[in-house]
């Protein structure tokens, strides 16, 4: 049996009448992008299962909230993502950087692959250390590539203050990257 | 364009010209053309979206999402009963009549409930002097 219509619209509408079906089907469209949002503002893909799981919860709950002239749905998702996170990040501040730093060795290869992973390792570390708005606003522009206005509405605020909020994490994250990486020397023999 | 400006929307929207804003692709892709320092400037930009690109996390194995879909529906269908929802009582006329006569009776007896506190003397029902009943009667009744 298939869904006539699988707009998200539709299938909003069929789950805040309690269709199982379409909230799976909306759950195979767009978990992975909510997964992906939290994996980054928590570094932890345990904790961005669980916002994930939760997330989904209050879709469920609430889909006759959800406005489809007023938003597009990943934009009404991806706030629930980030307040979940945001929520869960306080109090546990100094957490995403100890895991960033936590990234396994590469494999032996090639001495360009050992750079690239210690730049990634660097990135990490980077984003783990930028305040939750900035690394959202970094996540959403360059990661999951929504327009501007989008992940401004996610971020709750005005254009020109998500315009801002991009800048300064993008320097901070220039600065950072150009910080030799006390990992990579640690391990230099 | 300027040096500080082109550095300002580098620093922003990165080293891919289709996401700066319209206005000012054509100035900066000029301006990056033009001038060495610029062309430096934006070749650092470009590498750092290459890492952007290159720290995407993999697709997410569907497995993994039926298991959290799974384990939402499961909260769901064990989640205890919610109880009544007070905020349902303002959403329809006669539900805000009510609760509006509630919070008015709640006002009132807050507002006047002291003056109805009987003298200590003769130890008078409040019920006996709102109603203005003959307290004598109401004696060993109330």
């Amino acid at each position: 049996m298939t869904l006539a219509d699988d707009s998200d619209a539709a299938l909003m509408r069929l789950v805040a009448g309690g269709d199982e079906r379409a909230f799976r089907r909306l759950a195979d469209r767009h978990l992975d992008g909510m997964l992906r949002l939290a994996r980054k503002m928590l570094g932890s893909a345990a904790g961005a299962d669980d916002v994930a799981q939760e997330a989904l919860l209050r879709v469920w709950m609430h889909a006759g909230r959800w406005r489809p002239e007023r938003s597009r749905l990943t934009t009404w998702l991806y706030t629930i993502v980030y307040r979940l996170c945001i929520d869960r990040l306080r109090g546990q501040r100094t957490e995403p950087l100890e895991r960033a730093l936590d990234t396994a060795d590469p494999a032996p290869g090639a001495f360009e692959t050992v750079a690239r992973a210690g730049e990634l390792r660097q990135l990490a570390v980077a984003l783990a250390a930028l305040p939750p708005r900035s690394r959202a606003a970094l996540t959403l522009f360059y990661y999951q590539e929504l327009p501007g206005p989008e992940a401004a509405a996610v971020l709750g605020v005005s254009l020109r203050a998500f315009w801002s909020l991009l800048h300064r994490a993008r320097q901070a994250i220039q600065q950072q990257m150009l910080t030799p990486d006390p990992l990579a020397k640690a391990s230099e023999p | 364009m300027t040096p500080d400006l082109f550095t300002r929307l580098l620093e922003t929207f990165g080293a891919d010209f289709r996401r700066w804003p319209e206005a000012q692709r054509q100035a900066g892709e000029a301006f990056r053309d033009a001038t060495p320092a610029a062309l430096a400037q934006w070749q650092a930009a470009q590498h750092l979206d290459a890492l952007f690109v290159l720290d995407r996390a993999p697709a997410t194995d569907p497995a993994q999402v039926r298991a959290i879909t799974d384990a939402a529906l499961r909260r769901l269908r064990t989640r205890p009963e919610p109880g009544f929802d007070w905020r349902l009582l303002w959403s329809t006329p006669v539900g805000a009549a009510l609760a509006a006569s509630l919070a008015a009776g709640l006002v009132a007896g807050f507002a006047f409930g002291p003056n109805l506190q009987p003298p200590p003397e003769r130890g008078v029902p409040a019920v006996a002097v709102l109603l203005g009943y003959d307290v004598t009667d109401l004696d060993g009744v109330l």
